[in-house]
Protein backbone atom coordinates (compact mmCIF):
# COMPACT_ATOMS: atom_id res chain seq x y z
CA UNK A 1 0.00 0.00 0.00
CA UNK A 2 2.42 2.65 -1.01
CA UNK A 3 0.06 5.69 -0.31
CA UNK A 4 2.63 7.94 0.23
CA UNK A 5 4.83 7.41 -3.27
CA UNK A 6 4.93 10.63 -5.68
CA UNK A 7 4.75 8.70 -8.65
CA UNK A 8 1.14 7.77 -8.26
CA UNK A 9 -1.14 10.97 -9.84
CA UNK A 10 -4.07 9.55 -6.98
CA UNK A 11 -3.03 9.34 -3.87
CA UNK A 12 -5.12 7.37 -1.17
CA UNK A 13 -7.52 9.76 0.03
CA UNK A 14 -6.20 8.83 4.10
CA UNK A 15 -2.76 9.54 3.26
CA UNK A 16 -2.66 13.08 4.45
CA UNK A 17 -4.60 12.06 7.25
CA UNK A 18 -2.40 9.06 8.19
CA UNK A 19 0.66 11.56 7.72
CA UNK A 20 -1.28 13.90 10.60
CA UNK A 21 -2.14 10.96 12.83
CA UNK A 22 1.61 10.24 12.71
CA UNK A 23 2.73 13.33 13.94
CA UNK A 24 -0.26 13.42 16.63
CA UNK A 25 0.97 9.71 17.49
CA UNK A 26 4.69 11.26 17.56
CA UNK A 27 4.15 14.13 19.55
CA UNK A 28 1.94 12.25 22.06
CA UNK A 29 4.09 9.46 22.86
CA UNK A 30 6.88 12.01 23.40
CA UNK A 31 5.13 14.26 25.57
CA UNK A 32 4.08 10.57 27.66
CA UNK A 33 7.01 10.98 29.96
CA UNK A 34 6.97 14.66 30.82
CA UNK A 35 2.53 15.39 31.64
CA UNK A 36 -0.76 13.65 30.76
CA UNK A 37 -3.48 15.66 31.40
CA UNK A 38 -7.24 16.18 32.48
CA UNK A 39 -7.91 13.11 35.65
CA UNK A 40 -7.89 14.01 38.47
CA UNK A 41 -6.82 11.74 41.34
CA UNK A 42 -7.21 12.01 45.25
CA UNK A 43 -5.37 9.63 47.90
CA UNK A 44 -5.31 9.19 51.29
CA UNK A 45 -3.97 7.38 54.07
CA UNK A 46 -4.38 7.36 58.02
CA UNK A 47 -1.50 8.04 60.63
CA UNK A 48 -2.80 7.90 64.04
CA UNK A 49 -6.03 9.59 64.21
CA UNK A 50 -5.26 11.84 61.21
CA UNK A 51 -6.39 11.20 57.83
CA UNK A 52 -3.95 12.85 54.97
CA UNK A 53 -5.38 13.45 51.40
CA UNK A 54 -3.07 14.03 48.52
CA UNK A 55 -4.93 15.48 45.53
CA UNK A 56 -3.47 16.32 41.87
CA UNK A 57 -4.12 16.54 38.32
CA UNK A 58 -2.94 13.48 36.28
CA UNK A 59 0.00 15.53 34.87
CA UNK A 60 1.05 15.62 37.87
CA UNK A 61 0.10 18.93 38.68
CA UNK A 62 -1.00 19.45 42.45
CA UNK A 63 -4.39 20.34 42.83
CA UNK A 64 -4.41 24.08 44.60
CA UNK A 65 -7.57 25.61 46.30
CA UNK A 66 -9.59 21.89 45.41
CA UNK A 67 -12.65 20.84 48.13
CA UNK A 68 -12.17 17.50 49.40
CA UNK A 69 -15.47 16.73 51.23
CA UNK A 70 -15.68 13.51 53.55
CA UNK A 71 -18.29 11.48 53.72
CA UNK A 72 -19.72 8.81 56.34
CA UNK A 73 -20.70 5.13 55.15
CA UNK A 74 -24.30 6.69 55.09
CA UNK A 75 -23.50 9.39 52.96
CA UNK A 76 -23.80 12.08 55.63
CA UNK A 77 -20.89 14.92 54.96
CA UNK A 78 -18.97 14.84 58.37
CA UNK A 79 -16.61 17.79 56.96
CA UNK A 80 -14.97 19.80 54.23
CA UNK A 81 -11.70 21.15 53.49
CA UNK A 82 -9.56 22.75 50.61
CA UNK A 83 -5.72 21.58 49.39
CA UNK A 84 -3.25 23.82 49.71
CA UNK A 85 -0.84 24.36 47.04
CA UNK A 86 0.94 20.86 47.21
CA UNK A 87 -2.68 19.87 46.70
CA UNK A 88 -2.66 18.18 50.66
CA UNK A 89 -5.41 18.48 53.03
CA UNK A 90 -5.88 16.52 56.36
CA UNK A 91 -8.40 16.53 59.17
CA UNK A 92 -8.65 14.82 62.74
CA UNK A 93 -10.58 11.56 61.82
CA UNK A 94 -14.07 12.30 62.28
CA UNK A 95 -15.78 8.68 63.16
CA UNK A 96 -14.91 5.34 62.47
CA UNK A 97 -16.20 4.05 60.01
CA UNK A 98 -16.04 3.80 55.83
CA UNK A 99 -15.04 7.05 55.11
CA UNK A 100 -15.67 8.42 51.47
CA UNK A 101 -13.13 11.25 50.37
CA UNK A 102 -14.55 13.02 47.59
CA UNK A 103 -12.40 16.03 45.40
CA UNK A 104 -14.06 18.34 43.48
CA UNK A 105 -10.63 20.25 41.41
CA UNK A 106 -13.22 22.27 39.60
CA UNK A 107 -14.58 22.55 36.16
CA UNK A 108 -16.10 19.16 35.67
CA UNK A 109 -13.22 17.04 37.89
CA UNK A 110 -13.94 14.65 40.24
CA UNK A 111 -12.74 11.49 41.99
CA UNK A 112 -13.14 9.61 45.14
CA UNK A 113 -10.91 7.23 47.27
CA UNK A 114 -12.35 4.97 50.23
CA UNK A 115 -10.80 4.79 53.81
CA UNK A 116 -11.45 1.56 54.97
CA UNK A 117 -12.62 1.94 58.56
CA UNK A 118 -9.73 -1.01 59.50
CA UNK A 119 -7.33 0.81 58.34
CA UNK A 120 -8.45 4.04 60.85
CA UNK A 121 -9.00 1.40 63.34
CA UNK A 122 -5.60 0.14 62.73
CA UNK A 123 -4.19 3.37 62.81
CA UNK A 124 -5.59 4.40 65.95
CA UNK A 125 -4.42 1.42 67.89
CA UNK A 126 -7.96 0.23 67.77
CA UNK A 127 -8.65 -3.71 68.12
CA UNK A 128 -10.82 -4.41 65.03
CA UNK A 129 -14.18 -4.51 64.86
CA UNK A 130 -16.50 -7.60 64.32
CA UNK A 131 -16.30 -9.59 61.68
CA UNK A 132 -19.66 -9.62 60.63
CA UNK A 133 -19.70 -5.88 59.24
CA UNK A 134 -21.60 -3.25 61.95
CA UNK A 135 -18.38 -1.60 61.43
CA UNK A 136 -20.33 2.04 62.52
CA UNK A 137 -21.93 0.06 65.45
CA UNK A 138 -19.05 -0.33 67.12
CA UNK A 139 -18.22 1.59 70.24
CA UNK A 140 -15.58 3.93 70.57
CA UNK A 141 -12.68 2.47 72.63
CA UNK A 142 -9.94 3.83 74.78
CA UNK A 143 -6.54 3.75 72.21
CA UNK A 144 -4.05 1.28 73.38
CA UNK A 145 -3.46 -2.06 72.23
CA UNK A 146 -5.25 -5.34 73.08
CA UNK A 147 -2.84 -7.89 74.48
CA UNK A 148 -5.09 -10.77 74.52
CA UNK A 149 -5.35 -10.82 71.40
CA UNK A 150 -1.33 -11.42 70.65
CA UNK A 151 -0.74 -13.53 72.86
CA UNK A 152 2.75 -14.75 71.35
CA UNK A 153 4.07 -11.24 70.72
CA UNK A 154 6.45 -9.84 73.17
CA UNK A 155 4.83 -7.50 75.39
CA UNK A 156 6.66 -3.85 75.21
CA UNK A 157 5.74 -1.00 77.78
CA UNK A 158 2.65 1.01 76.03
CA UNK A 159 5.24 4.22 76.20
CA UNK A 160 7.89 2.10 74.13
CA UNK A 161 4.98 0.96 71.85
CA UNK A 162 3.87 4.40 71.12
CA UNK A 163 7.13 5.81 70.29
CA UNK A 164 7.94 2.93 67.69
CA UNK A 165 4.19 4.10 66.24
CA UNK A 166 5.44 7.49 66.25
CA UNK A 167 9.04 6.75 64.59
CA UNK A 168 7.40 4.02 61.93
CA UNK A 169 4.70 6.84 61.21
CA UNK A 170 7.00 8.77 60.10
CA UNK A 171 9.50 6.77 58.37
CA UNK A 172 7.17 5.75 56.69
CA UNK A 173 5.38 8.81 55.24
CA UNK A 174 7.90 9.33 52.15
CA UNK A 175 6.57 5.76 51.54
CA UNK A 176 3.29 6.36 51.21
CA UNK A 177 3.95 9.63 49.66
CA UNK A 178 5.39 7.64 46.75
CA UNK A 179 2.23 5.14 46.50
CA UNK A 180 0.26 8.03 45.91
CA UNK A 181 2.24 8.93 43.04
CA UNK A 182 2.29 5.34 41.54
CA UNK A 183 -1.53 5.64 41.75
CA UNK A 184 -1.31 8.13 38.85
CA UNK A 185 -0.02 6.63 36.23
CA UNK A 186 -0.87 7.93 32.82
CA UNK A 187 -1.65 5.82 30.04
CA UNK A 188 0.13 3.28 29.25
CA UNK A 189 0.89 2.58 25.26
CA UNK A 190 -0.99 -0.42 25.71
CA UNK A 191 -3.54 1.29 26.26
CA UNK A 192 -2.95 3.69 23.28
CA UNK A 193 -2.39 1.08 21.10
CA UNK A 194 -5.09 -0.94 22.09
CA UNK A 195 -7.42 2.21 21.67
CA UNK A 196 -6.20 2.60 18.09
CA UNK A 197 -6.42 -1.00 17.36
CA UNK A 198 -10.45 -1.13 18.40
CA UNK A 199 -10.61 2.11 15.99
CA UNK A 200 -9.50 -0.01 13.43
CA UNK A 201 -11.61 -2.67 14.10
CA UNK A 202 -14.54 -1.06 14.04
CA UNK A 203 -13.32 0.90 10.70
CA UNK A 204 -12.79 -2.76 9.41
CA UNK A 205 -16.08 -3.69 10.34
CA UNK A 206 -18.10 -0.64 8.84
CA UNK A 207 -16.16 -1.37 5.57
CA UNK A 208 -17.57 -4.81 5.48
CA UNK A 209 -21.14 -4.12 6.07
CA UNK A 210 -20.75 -1.57 3.57
CA UNK A 211 -19.37 -3.87 1.59
CA UNK A 212 -21.87 -6.10 1.89
CA UNK A 213 -24.70 -3.45 1.68
CA UNK A 214 -23.44 -2.71 -2.16
CA UNK A 215 -22.68 -6.34 -2.99
CA UNK A 216 -26.51 -6.86 -1.86
CA UNK A 217 -27.55 -3.88 -4.35
CA UNK A 218 -25.71 -5.00 -7.07
CA UNK A 219 -27.10 -8.89 -7.49
CA UNK A 220 -30.85 -7.14 -7.05
CA UNK B 1 -12.95 19.08 28.76
CA UNK B 2 -14.06 16.09 30.20
CA UNK B 3 -16.55 16.17 32.93
CA UNK B 4 -16.11 13.14 35.51
CA UNK B 5 -18.49 10.86 36.79
CA UNK B 6 -20.54 11.90 39.79
CA UNK B 7 -21.13 15.42 39.02
CA UNK B 8 -23.53 16.22 36.84
CA UNK B 9 -27.18 14.92 37.68
CA UNK B 10 -29.41 12.50 36.23
CA UNK B 11 -31.83 15.09 33.68
CA UNK B 12 -28.78 16.46 32.60
CA UNK B 13 -26.82 12.97 31.88
CA UNK B 14 -30.06 11.61 30.00
CA UNK B 15 -29.83 15.08 28.09
CA UNK B 16 -26.81 14.84 26.89
CA UNK B 17 -27.08 10.96 26.12
CA UNK B 18 -30.35 11.93 23.70
CA UNK B 19 -28.82 14.47 21.96
CA UNK B 20 -25.68 12.79 21.17
CA UNK B 21 -27.69 9.61 19.90
CA UNK B 22 -29.14 12.01 17.63
CA UNK B 23 -26.06 13.74 16.85
CA UNK B 24 -24.49 9.99 16.32
CA UNK B 25 -27.39 8.51 14.06
CA UNK B 26 -27.08 12.10 12.13
CA UNK B 27 -23.66 11.24 11.18
CA UNK B 28 -24.27 7.53 10.94
CA UNK B 29 -25.79 7.95 7.55
CA UNK B 30 -23.14 9.59 6.12
CA UNK B 31 -20.70 7.07 7.03
CA UNK B 32 -20.66 5.49 3.59
CA UNK B 33 -17.45 3.34 2.04
CA UNK B 34 -16.31 6.50 0.59
CA UNK B 35 -15.61 8.25 4.76
CA UNK B 36 -15.58 5.31 6.95
CA UNK B 37 -11.59 4.93 6.89
CA UNK B 38 -10.53 8.95 7.25
CA UNK B 39 -13.37 8.72 10.09
CA UNK B 40 -12.04 5.95 11.55
CA UNK B 41 -8.48 7.65 10.89
CA UNK B 42 -9.60 11.33 12.95
CA UNK B 43 -10.91 9.43 15.84
CA UNK B 44 -7.60 7.57 16.70
CA UNK B 45 -6.07 11.42 16.25
CA UNK B 46 -8.95 12.37 18.35
CA UNK B 47 -7.89 9.68 20.85
CA UNK B 48 -4.31 10.71 21.19
CA UNK B 49 -4.77 14.02 20.54
CA UNK B 50 -6.20 14.41 24.32
CA UNK B 51 -2.56 13.07 25.96
CA UNK B 52 -0.74 15.74 24.12
CA UNK B 53 -1.06 18.16 27.39
CA UNK B 54 -0.58 21.55 27.32
CA UNK B 55 2.09 23.03 30.45
CA UNK B 56 0.22 26.49 30.09
CA UNK B 57 -2.39 28.11 31.92
CA UNK B 58 -3.90 27.60 35.52
CA UNK B 59 -5.25 23.88 34.98
CA UNK B 60 -3.49 21.03 33.10
CA UNK B 61 -5.76 20.97 29.13
CA UNK B 62 -5.16 18.85 26.49
CA UNK B 63 -5.50 19.19 22.67
CA UNK B 64 -9.10 18.13 21.49
CA UNK B 65 -9.13 18.82 17.39
CA UNK B 66 -12.48 19.11 16.91
CA UNK B 67 -12.26 21.82 14.70
CA UNK B 68 -10.59 19.98 12.08
CA UNK B 69 -12.79 17.04 12.48
CA UNK B 70 -15.69 19.10 12.24
CA UNK B 71 -14.76 20.31 9.50
CA UNK B 72 -13.44 17.32 6.95
CA UNK B 73 -16.57 15.46 8.46
CA UNK B 74 -19.27 17.17 9.37
CA UNK B 75 -22.05 15.32 11.29
CA UNK B 76 -20.26 12.00 11.29
CA UNK B 77 -17.83 13.98 13.38
CA UNK B 78 -20.54 12.35 16.37
CA UNK B 79 -19.55 8.66 15.84
CA UNK B 80 -15.96 9.48 15.42
CA UNK B 81 -15.80 11.69 18.83
CA UNK B 82 -18.16 8.93 20.57
CA UNK B 83 -16.38 6.14 19.50
CA UNK B 84 -12.40 8.24 20.70
CA UNK B 85 -14.45 9.31 23.71
CA UNK B 86 -15.75 5.76 24.98
CA UNK B 87 -12.35 4.37 24.34
CA UNK B 88 -10.68 7.37 26.29
CA UNK B 89 -12.76 6.84 29.42
CA UNK B 90 -12.33 2.98 29.05
CA UNK B 91 -8.16 3.00 28.83
CA UNK B 92 -7.84 6.23 29.96
CA UNK B 93 -10.44 7.39 32.61
CA UNK B 94 -10.86 10.29 31.22
CA UNK B 95 -14.39 11.16 31.91
CA UNK B 96 -16.67 8.14 32.31
CA UNK B 97 -19.15 6.29 30.78
CA UNK B 98 -22.19 7.73 32.28
CA UNK B 99 -21.63 11.04 30.79
CA UNK B 100 -20.57 10.08 27.68
CA UNK B 101 -23.15 11.43 25.99
CA UNK B 102 -22.82 15.02 27.22
CA UNK B 103 -19.18 14.74 26.64
CA UNK B 104 -19.79 13.65 23.38
CA UNK B 105 -21.62 16.43 22.79
CA UNK B 106 -19.89 19.11 24.43
CA UNK B 107 -17.06 18.32 21.98
CA UNK B 108 -19.17 17.17 18.62
CA UNK B 109 -21.56 19.99 18.54
CA UNK B 110 -19.08 22.39 18.37
CA UNK B 111 -17.65 20.37 15.54
CA UNK B 112 -20.30 20.30 13.47
CA UNK B 113 -20.80 23.92 13.92
CA UNK B 114 -17.48 25.15 13.58
CA UNK B 115 -16.72 23.34 10.34
CA UNK B 116 -20.21 24.09 9.07
CA UNK B 117 -19.74 27.86 9.72
CA UNK B 118 -15.99 27.69 8.64
CA UNK B 119 -15.99 25.78 5.64
CA UNK B 120 -16.91 28.22 2.80
CA UNK B 121 -14.02 30.14 3.66
CA UNK B 122 -11.76 27.89 4.15
CA UNK B 123 -12.91 26.74 0.44
CA UNK B 124 -12.03 29.95 -1.18
CA UNK B 125 -7.94 30.83 -1.09
CA UNK B 126 -5.46 33.32 0.37
CA UNK B 127 -5.58 35.31 3.61
CA UNK B 128 -9.46 34.31 4.24
CA UNK B 129 -8.84 30.81 3.93
CA UNK B 130 -6.05 31.17 6.58
CA UNK B 131 -7.86 32.87 8.71
CA UNK B 132 -11.07 30.87 8.36
CA UNK B 133 -9.25 27.90 9.20
CA UNK B 134 -7.58 29.88 11.95
CA UNK B 135 -11.12 30.41 13.61
CA UNK B 136 -12.10 27.30 13.44
CA UNK B 137 -9.97 25.84 15.61
CA UNK B 138 -10.61 28.39 18.24
CA UNK B 139 -14.36 28.83 17.42
CA UNK B 140 -14.64 25.10 18.01
CA UNK B 141 -12.81 24.77 21.82
CA UNK B 142 -14.87 28.59 22.77
CA UNK B 143 -17.84 26.40 22.05
CA UNK B 144 -16.86 23.60 24.36
CA UNK B 145 -16.39 25.30 26.44
CA UNK B 146 -19.66 27.18 26.60
CA UNK B 147 -21.05 23.98 26.44
CA UNK B 148 -19.44 22.42 29.51
CA UNK B 149 -19.96 25.43 31.26
CA UNK B 150 -23.74 25.02 30.27
CA UNK B 151 -23.84 21.51 31.36
CA UNK B 152 -22.29 22.25 35.09
CA UNK B 153 -23.92 25.21 35.31
CA UNK B 154 -26.21 23.16 37.94
CA UNK B 155 -23.65 21.91 40.29
CA UNK B 156 -20.93 24.66 39.89
CA UNK B 157 -20.76 28.21 41.03
CA UNK B 158 -23.14 29.52 38.08
CA UNK B 159 -22.70 29.14 34.51
CA UNK B 160 -20.82 32.75 33.79
CA UNK B 161 -18.17 32.07 36.31
CA UNK B 162 -18.02 28.24 35.26
CA UNK B 163 -17.44 29.28 31.50
CA UNK B 164 -15.38 32.03 31.81
CA UNK B 165 -13.17 29.55 34.35
CA UNK B 166 -13.07 26.87 31.66
CA UNK B 167 -12.39 29.32 28.52
CA UNK B 168 -9.08 30.76 30.67
CA UNK B 169 -7.89 27.49 31.27
CA UNK B 170 -8.19 26.83 27.28
CA UNK B 171 -7.12 29.98 26.14
CA UNK B 172 -4.05 28.42 25.38
CA UNK B 173 -5.92 25.75 23.74
CA UNK B 174 -7.37 27.44 21.83
CA UNK B 175 -4.51 29.37 19.84
CA UNK B 176 -2.86 25.98 19.55
CA UNK B 177 -6.01 24.43 18.19
CA UNK B 178 -5.91 27.14 15.33
CA UNK B 179 -2.35 27.09 14.57
CA UNK B 180 -3.04 23.43 14.03
CA UNK B 181 -5.69 23.72 12.16
CA UNK B 182 -4.52 26.24 10.30
CA UNK B 183 -1.63 24.09 9.52
CA UNK B 184 -3.38 21.09 8.62
CA UNK B 185 -5.73 22.70 6.67
CA UNK B 186 -3.06 24.08 4.40
CA UNK B 187 -1.59 20.72 4.33
CA UNK B 188 -4.46 19.07 2.92
CA UNK B 189 -5.43 21.75 0.65
CA UNK B 190 -2.53 20.66 -0.92
CA UNK B 191 -2.16 17.12 -0.62
CA UNK B 192 -5.98 16.06 -0.57
CA UNK B 193 -7.96 19.23 -1.32
CA UNK B 194 -11.38 16.93 -1.91
CA UNK B 195 -10.70 16.29 2.08
CA UNK B 196 -11.89 19.79 3.00
CA UNK B 197 -14.79 19.78 0.89
CA UNK B 198 -18.88 19.01 1.81
CA UNK B 199 -19.71 15.69 1.05
CA UNK B 200 -21.87 16.15 -1.92
CA UNK B 201 -18.92 18.04 -3.60
CA UNK B 202 -17.17 14.92 -2.71
CA UNK B 203 -19.99 12.40 -4.04
CA UNK B 204 -20.52 14.53 -7.56
CA UNK B 205 -16.64 14.89 -7.72
CA UNK B 206 -16.20 10.94 -7.54
CA UNK B 207 -18.88 10.46 -9.95
CA UNK B 208 -17.52 12.49 -12.17
CA UNK B 209 -14.50 10.13 -12.07
CA UNK B 210 -16.09 6.91 -12.52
Amino acid sequence: MAIFSKSKPYRGPVSGCCLALGIFLLTGLLNAATAWAHKATVFAWVEGHRIYTESRFSGGRKVNQGKIQVYDDLGKLLLEGTTDAQGAFDFEVPKICDLKIVLIAGMGHQNQWIVPAGEIREAAGLPPADKSGGIDSAPKQSPGPSEKDQPAAVSLSPEIEKQLEKILDRKLHPLVRQLAKMQDRGPSLQDILGGIGYILGLVGLGAYFNYRRQTKGEET
Amino acid sequence: MHISEGILSAPVLAAGAAAAAAGTLAGMKKLDSEHIARAGILASAFFVASLIHVPIGPSSVHLIMNGIIGLILGWAAFPVILVALLLQAVFFQFGGLTTLGVNTCVMAYPAVIAGALTRPFVLQTGFRAKAASFACGVLAIFLSAVLAGAALMATEKGFLNVTFMILAAHLPVMIIEGIITLFGVEFLKKVQPELIGSFKDQASANKGER
